[in-house]
């Protein structure tokens, strides 16, 4: 779902690029046996150190831009630049750290019953709002019961499906959620229809932020919804000003941890996204940016060296969705005929100098516990195999492949090399198109899509399940064969033992057993059936102005951790 | 592999025709010279274009611009759809003069592709907005009542139309490629050539030599493409002749948008769209300089062609 967040982030080109994890910095050389000797660089940049994060002093204002967001207020928060305020405004649950490690937020303990589908979250006591009315579970359940709400209409409330009265709620027969339970201030319990042993990291999305009795109904208090009062570190400093900026000063009453170290933080809304930033920051105006794909390589070669570059391998996967139910490729091997066709390496030191990591497996190495390194054993370049393959798929000279991708956002150079590629080692004649974002998604949910689309998928939650349940569980079609899907299982993929096994992941209290269910599902669905293409994981990089501040760092949405940057 | 878009066959036939109209100087001059008595208007014409040094260059440029594309399948250093992904951005010089662009294809072979896209376009947008123009307009003009304020309603319709969008538009309808572009402009520049033959239909209709052939009885078909046609079409063809240069720059601007050619087209607005990605690159300029600089001078000289012609056929200047 944060598919149109980047986009929208990358406003012009860009983030939209993508991908790419962690540790492995490991250089796949598999592109050798096609050149006969022709080393290529290995691709992929390596992430820069972690920062040692240190005790700051309160002082500064910390500058950067983000484009318009769609909102601000947790009810709707749903794209990268409107959650990047709504999580210095408010503090959930619970947190992840910038490595997707769960935190304790405003609760200190949570633990589910012994089938999961009860959650009981303790709450530490005396936390307040921006206001001074103080944080208790009643807190948290106007907030959900706000999002939940037919009449806010809110576009993420999806998120707190499961949960025992949601439905009713959607449905607008009920106006209270029946499966929270907030009778001791310092108690939430939660009821869920589906049992689900991770269900609690879940609450680190901002929509299950707690709003105070002042909030209101979306549609009735849109003061709030322009300037919300929260509990997190920072409160606003003015309403949102649209298309212009939003200031954030320091909440002084925080008590959930340290207070913050910035006396305030000052965002400018750019209309050109990364282009600006990366200019702000040229001249001075930005403390933090981040920058077009094209001037990476130029970037990095002026700012590593006074280490004001930030790259890290983030929450995400560039992937080729395939329509793996429609001719020509209904037929696995013709799909891992096409993922081996494709050089990885050699686009991406071709078109983005090296800046990607090729993709091995689908969930990414940021989740270095269910990271399977070289699960996807067609995503090396491998031609014979592939020519192999495709012979045996009926693949033959001249088959049509259609493949279509969203213009302007920086996709136009590497889909041709993929289609040229494609056309020269396997001999199909792929038809690439590129359309408008809302095109492309439209297109892809008909019944009758065909060939490869080019996809993105950043996960909601800091959970590897977040990368296979929305994207290959049938349940996640949400439509029969002949009506367009309404899931975001695009590609209609239908494997029942896949489809068990994440089932009985959820039901695994022992998160090592649970993380296990899900790779033998990915290596199902990824290893063996070829659903997705992966390309690249979704790697990021930021400058970022060491020469005035210190603990910067990208948090887990790919953005500032304010919380912990401090003047020198 | 990629496929050119075949119209090559009837790029050249256009060419050809095109020529005609452009330059009957390309004939020696002297027989020129000889031929003036007996050939009357046309080699006036000649005399007093030549005599416009403007025109005349850019008349020469045109004619060179139209031996390259046609000879761009001969000449092309590279094939322009060739991909070296070792070798992408490469600055101009050595191996590539203009350098590579994203994907490692030569610049230079690209513009020469890019150049024949153009002045197939062009022309074919010239050609169908005049024919559909004149026969809609010339009925329009001659029929009058029920014909003309159809023809002229539409017309009112099409014009009103934001030239972009309404290309946009029809392009999203019959889907991309080249002549799906050719469709969208001639559909939205027929309208004022319509427009321009009616009027001039008009003025002519009630002529006395008009007149005339009606009253020895000639049908209406021999009266308007005999007396009134040759007489009428000159504004028309000196307009179509300027819209040359306003099709290739509508193209470029489509594709520019992202609509109209395929993507990977080596086309001259693909091509500074994705310069202008390269933008805040240092030294990468050449980029979106090279295509810049070939729609600037391809629209200037059939500007500059246009308006010799105009000088020369205009009575009033003689």
């Amino acid at each position: 779902m944060r598919k149109q967040a980047w986009l929208r982030a990358a406003a012009g080109l860009t983030a939209a690029a993508l991908v790419l994890t962690a540790c492995s910095q490991k250089s796949n050389e598999g592109s050798g046996d096609s050149d006969g000797g022709d080393s290529a660089p290995s691709a992929g940049w390596p992430e820069t150190p972690d920062v040692e994060i240190k005790d700051g002093k309160p002082g500064g204002t910390f500058r950067f831009g983000i484009t318009e967001p769609t909102a601000i207020d947790p009810y709707n928060g749903q794209e990268s630049e409107g959650l990047l305020v709504t999580k210095q405004l408010f503090t959930g649950l619970v947190q992840a750290d910038p490595d997707g490690n769960i935190e304790p937020g405003v609760a200190d303990k949570w633990e589910a019953n012994d089938d999961c589908s009860q959650w009981t979250f303790d709450l530490k006591t005396g936390t307040k709002f921006h206001n001074g009315e103080e944080v208790n579970s009643e807190s948290f359940k106007r907030g959900w019961e706000r999002v939940s709400a037919k009449a806010s209409a809110s576009e993420v409330a999806y998120h707190l499906t499961g949960i025992e009265g949601f439905d009713e709620m959607q449905a607008g027969t009920a106006n209270a959620l029946s499966g929270v339970d907030a009778s001791d201030p310092a108690k939430l319990v939660v009821k869920l229809t589906d049992p689900n042993c991770e269900w609690y990291v879940r609450t680190v999305h901002p929509v299950f932020s707690p709003v105070p009795s002042t909030a209101g109904a979306p549609a009735t208090n849109t003061a709030y919804v322009e300037a919300p009062i929260g509990n997190g570190p920072f409160m606003m400093d003015g309403p949102w000003q649209h298309d212009v900026g939003i200031k954030l000063k320091r909440f002084e009453d925080y008590s959930i941890g340290h207070k913050a170290y910035l006396d305030s933080v000052e965002i400018t809304i750019t209309a050109n996204g990364s282009q600006d930033e990366y200019a702000g920051y040229q001249n001075g105006t930005f403390d933090w940016a981040r920058m077009p794909t094209p001037v990476l390589e130029q970037a990095r070669a002026t700012y590593e060296p006074q280490n004001q570059w930030i790259t890290r391998n983030t929450n995400g996967m560039n992937y080729l969705l395939v329509m793996g139910t429609q001719k020509p490729l209904d037929d696995v091997k013709a799909r891992k005929a096409l993922s081996m066709a494709i050089d990885r390496d050699a686009i991406i030191n071709g078109v983005f100098k090296g800046s990607m990591t090729p993709a091995t497996a689908f969930v990414p190495p940021v989740f270095p516990d269910a990271f399977q390194e070289g699960l996807c054993e067609a995503c090396t370049f491998n031609l014979d195999e592939a020519k192999k393959l495709a012979k045996e798929a009926g693949l033959a000279e001249g088959t049509e492949l259609n493949f279509q991708f969203n213009v302007d956002a920086g996709h136009e150079e590497w889909t041709a090399a993929i289609k040229d590629q494609l056309e020269t080692n396997l001999g199909l004649k792929v038809n690439l198109s590129g359309v408008q974002f809302p095109d492309l998604l439209n297109n892809e949910q008909q019944p009758g899509a065909s060939g490869i689309y080019r996809a993105a998928w950043g996960a909601d939650y800091p959970t590897p399940s977040n990368f296979l349940q929305p994207l290959l569980s049938t349940e996640a079609i949400g439509a029969g064969p002949s009506e367009p899907t309404t899931g975001d299982n695009r590609g209609r993929y239908s494997n029942e033992k896949f489809d068990q096994l994440l089932k009985d992941g959820f039901a695994t209290k022992d998160e090592a057993e649970r993380i296990k269910k899900f790779q033998e599902a990915e290596k199902i669905a990824i290893g063996d059936d070829q659903a997705l293409i992966p390309l690249w994981y979704r790697t990021q990089h930021r400058l970022a102005n060491t020469e005035k501040f210190i603990n910067l760092r990208m948090d887990f949405s790919e953005n500032p951790d304010l919380y912990e940057i401090s003047i020198k | 592999m990629t496929t050119t878009p075949d119209p090559a066959t009837a790029a050249q036939a256009v060419f050809v025709e095109s020529a005609e109209h452009a330059g009957p100087g390309e004939a020696p001059e002297p027989q020129q010279q000889g031929k003036q008595k007996s050939h009357g208007q046309f080699a006036d014409m000649w005399r007093r274009f030549r005599r416009n040094r403007l025109a005349m260059a850019g008349l020469v440029v045109v004619v060179i611009l139209i031996v390259l594309a046609l000879l761009q399948p001969v000449i092309s250093p590279y094939d322009p759809y060739d991909q070296n992904l070792l070798n992408t951005l490469a600055s101009p010089g050595g191996d590539h003069l203009m350098g590579t662009d994203a994907l490692g294809r030569d610049l230079f072979s690209g513009l020469l592709y890019g150049l024949r896209l153009a002045l197939l376009v062009g022309l074919l947008t010239m050609l169908g907005s005049m024919t559909l123009g004149v026969t809609l307009g010339a009925l329009a003009g001659y029929r009058g009542k029920i014909a003309d304020g159809l023809v002229m309603r539409t017309t009112d319709i099409f014009l009103a139309f934001p030239f972009l969008i309404g290309a946009i538009l029809v392009v999203r309808t019959f889907g991309t490629g080249v002549f799906q572009v050719i469709i969208a402009l001639v559909i939205l520049g027929w309208p004022t050539a319509a427009r321009l033959m009616r009027g001039q239909i008009l003025a002519l209709r009630e002529s006395e030599y008009v007149e005339a052939a009606r009253s020895i009885g000639a049908s209406d078909w021999r009266i308007v493409t005999r007396h009134i046609l040759p007489n009428a079409i000159q504004p028309v063809f000196i307009y179509s002749f300027t819209s040359i240069g306003v099709a290739v720059v509508a193209m470029a601007s489509l594709a520019y948008l992202g609509v109209g050619v395929p993507p990977d087209t080596p086309e001259w607005g693909r091509m500074i769209n994705m310069g202008i990605e390269q933008v805040q690159v240092a030294g990468k300029d050449f980029l979106w300089m090279f295509p810049s600089a070939a729609i600037c001078l391809t629209t200037l000289v059939f500007a500059f062609v246009a308006d010799g012609l105009r000088d020369s056929l205009d009575p009033k200047l003689r």
